[in-house]
């Protein structure tokens, strides 16, 4: 299981219906400016979201705009948690809750730590063991799930993400003909490293 | 603000999603004049990206509802859709019956409570909405009073949903293509199946059966409104405790929309804020409410995932989103331990919802996280549709929050009983031998649940339920509640394929009464 280095999904994007075009093409381009989340907050939070989902490529793809963009415009996912703050406030608790916990245990804002102990800020704010009264109060993991899912959601939402994962792509009009087990059409990923598919 | 007088109709439906859209469609049909008002958008499937993200905020009730319990449910993106076609737009399209005991489980099974109706009454409604979805199926179904045929024959399948079945084999329990609600062959409006797996995000080709596509082109067809944007607020009582009107938000504006028959069909949230807000002199607690039942016995099904990794490709993402089931353990009895029933089936799950899974799954974030998702194409998704018993204490009920129209958010509450539990338990070790008799070499579960059921119960009692056998409300005569509320108890399946087939009836029976008032 070794990834897909010469796949590119975006090498069949000629074939793509052109509503989803240009959604992609805006995703890919259109990085929103921040509104929700002052500078500070959102150096903080760009540091959380590195070790949330580390990237290991040379241009990281944008996740945080995306993330203000969804909390300026408070659009909310259906669901809120009794015992859990708005979607808004969440937000804003657990970015404030990063560098209090930071100052606290290591006398430095969160993004200036090393990655390993920002790991363990992380882990302690999961765990619902942070020092951070408020965040004390909310039900930790939901909370930090939601955060993670978010993210998650974004980040898996870029197109060379989904070459990285080998995933077929947006397909319509197109469509799969070899669906079975040990087949598959020839665009679709192969896989380095598996002799059968 | 001032009102907009909108005219009058003889039937006026609140909800256009499976249910509100048979209604529509077979009610103008009949020569009615009916006006249906949908909260959300019309959309025209060319219009969907296949883009997981955007749609994923696209297609579903995404307003906040606040959920509390033991057991909180998440409310938005696994349950209720917003906009012509309502769920059907994102369901996965499994079109499976009740069993004839699903409709006396207290007979049965001494839980829960009967239905006033049985399978028969409901047997010929099944035959005609699987006959004009155009349902796809196995030659031979092999659980439950209904072998087949269906209309059309089954779809290919695709690797994941073979892999179900070589494991179901291999533990020698018998599976099937389940009959979907998606066709097999094209038709001058509708495309073939592309087998991208976006059935739950929006299917482009029309290949899925979606109300948007069947029973809505009909009730235009038959000269029936279909009011898309219009957020009804308010279900309006005269003084001969008749509904008069309902008011809706439209663009901006209010609407007053009168008529001589109403039907909600806005699933067991909305239907249940629009009863408990629309409060009157004459009925303080709620309209039709005076049995206090409105928003008790809400009922979900638990949906967990089983989630099993391999060493060949399964690669997901192709093939109707869910194809394969087995009902091998559908009705338990005492001796097992609990009672009733569940469903076992694939469903597929795309790169975001894959990692949703992961997260909240496996606890996974960080260098773990991005490393299982490079493996997206070794998982193979299982799921299961566990009944779960009507509890008074399940409830929905309104918050002191208001929303952006003034009606208070809807709290939710929801705590598993401990029959529901011992299924989730069965049906997740079912899932896991499955996949090890499959060659998984680790599975891991993903809990959740899904549809919303019973806030409206139907009932011979006025006492102890809202809506007679024929959707209609015990207190007020010409007001119908027809959609997944009315349900008395859950069965182990997909509900769609009863909320459309109850629809149907509730069709026919509003017809009969309106041609005998002419008599």
């Amino acid at each position: 299981m070794e990834g897909y280095p010469d796949y590119d999904v975006t090498a069949k994007q000629d074939s793509w219906d052109s509503k989803t075009r240009f959604v992609l093409e805006r995703r890919i381009v259109i990085v929103p400016k921040l509104l929700f989340f002052n500078p500070d907050e959102a150096r903080s939070l760009e540091a959380a979201v590195a070790r949330l989902l580390p990237q290991s490529r040379p241009n990281s793809i944008p996740v945080v705009p995306f993330v203000d963009e969804k909390l300026a415009r408070n659009v909310t996912d259906g669901t809120r948690y009794e015992n859990m703050p708005s979607m808004c406030e969440l937000w804003r608790l657990f970015v404030s809750t990063l560098d209090e916990e930071a100052r606290v245990r290591h006398e430095k804002r969160f993004d200036v730590l090393e990655a390993e102990t920002q790991d363990m800020v992380l882990g302690a704010i999961l765990k619902g063991e942070s020092r951070s009264l408020p965040w004390k109060k909310i039900p930790a993991r939901l909370a930090f799930e939601h955060i993670v899912s978010t993210v998650a959601a974004i980040y898996y939402a870029h197109p060379s993400v989904w070459s990285e994962i080998g995933w077929g792509g947006p397909k319509y009009p197109g469509i799969y003909v070899r669906v079975r087990c040990g087949r598959k059409d020839p665009e679709e990923a192969g896989e380095v490293g598996h002799v059968r598919d | 603000m001032s009102v907009t007088n909108a005219g009058h109709a003889d039937v006026v439906i609140v909800g256009v999603g499976a249910a509100g859209a048979v209604l529509a469609a077979k009610l103008a049909r009949a020569g009615l004049s009916v006006v249906a008002l949908e909260a959300g958008p019309h959309r025209d499937s060319e219009d969907f990206a296949s883009d997981e993200l955007s749609m994923l905020y696209e297609l579903f009730w995404l307003d906040e509802r606040i959920s509390s319990g033991k057991d909180p449910i998440e409310l938005g993106w696994p349950n209720s859709g917003r906009g012509v076609g309502g769920g059907t737009v994102h369901f996965v399209g499994y079109a499976l019956r009740f069993h004839e005991d699903d409709f006396r489980t207290k007979t049965v099974d001494g839980v829960g409570e009967d239905w006033p109706i049985s399978y028969q009454d409901l047997e010929p409604y099944y035959a005609e909405v699987e006959r004009f979805n155009q349902v796809s199926g196995p030659t031979f179904f092999p659980w439950g009073p209904h072998q087949g045929p269906f209309p059309k024959r089954s779809h290919v399948s695709s690797c994941m949903h073979d892999t179900f079945r070589r494991g179901c084999e291999r533990i020698g329990a018998r599976s099937t293509a389940g009959p979907m609600f998606i066709i097999t062959s094209p038709t001058k409006d509708r495309k073939p199946c592309t087998y991208r797996g976006f059935c739950k995000f929006g299917c482009k080709p029309k290949a899925k059966s979606s109300t948007l596509v069947t029973y809505v082109p009909e009730a235009l067809r038959h000269g029936a409104t279909i009011i898309a944007n219009a957020m009804v607020t308010r279900v309006n009582i005269g003084k001969t405790g008749r509904v008069e009107s309902v008011t809706y938000v439209h663009k901006g504006r209010e609407f007053e929309q009168k008529g001589d028959t109403f039907i909600l069909s806005a699933y067991s949230v909305e239907t249940v804020r629009l009863l408990l807000h629309s409060t009157s002199a004459s009925f303080p607690n709620g309209l039709a409410n005076s049995s206090g039942v409105v928003g008790k016995f809400l009922m979900v099904h638990s949906a967990d995932f089983v989630i099993g990794k391999y060493d060949a490709m399964i690669r997901q993402y192709r093939g109707p989103q869910g194809l394969a089931l087995t009902q091998e353990w559908y009705s338990r009895k005492p001796d097992d331990g609990f009672v009733r029933a569940y469903t076992l089936e694939t469903e597929t799950l795309q790169p975001i919802e894959f990692s949703k899974a992961l997260i909240r799954g496996k606890g996974l974030w960080g260098q773990r996280l991005v490393d299982e998702m490079r493996d997206y194409n070794h998982y193979a998704s299982f799921g299961i549709v566990g009944e779960c018993l009507p509890s008074e204490n399940n409830t929905v009920t309104l918050s002191d929050e208001l929303d952006e129209f003034g009606i208070p958010r809807a709290k939710v509450t929801y705590s598993y009983l401990d029959n529901d539990k011992k299924i989730i338990e069965h049906s997740v070790r079912k899932c896991e031998e499955i996949h090890d008799a499959a060659g998984a070499f680790e599975t891991f579960q993903y809990p959740g649940s899904a549809h919303l059921l019973g806030t409206c119960r139907m009932g011979d009692d006025p006492k102890t339920s809202v809506v007679d056998k024929w959707c209609r409300t015990h207190d007020v005569k010409n007001l119908y509640v027809c959609d997944g509320s009315v349900f008395t108890t859950g069965a182990g399946v997909n509900p769609t394929l009863t909320i459309e087939a109850l629809a149907a009836r509730t069709a026919d029976y509003v017809v009969e009464t309106k041609k005998r008032r002419e008599l």
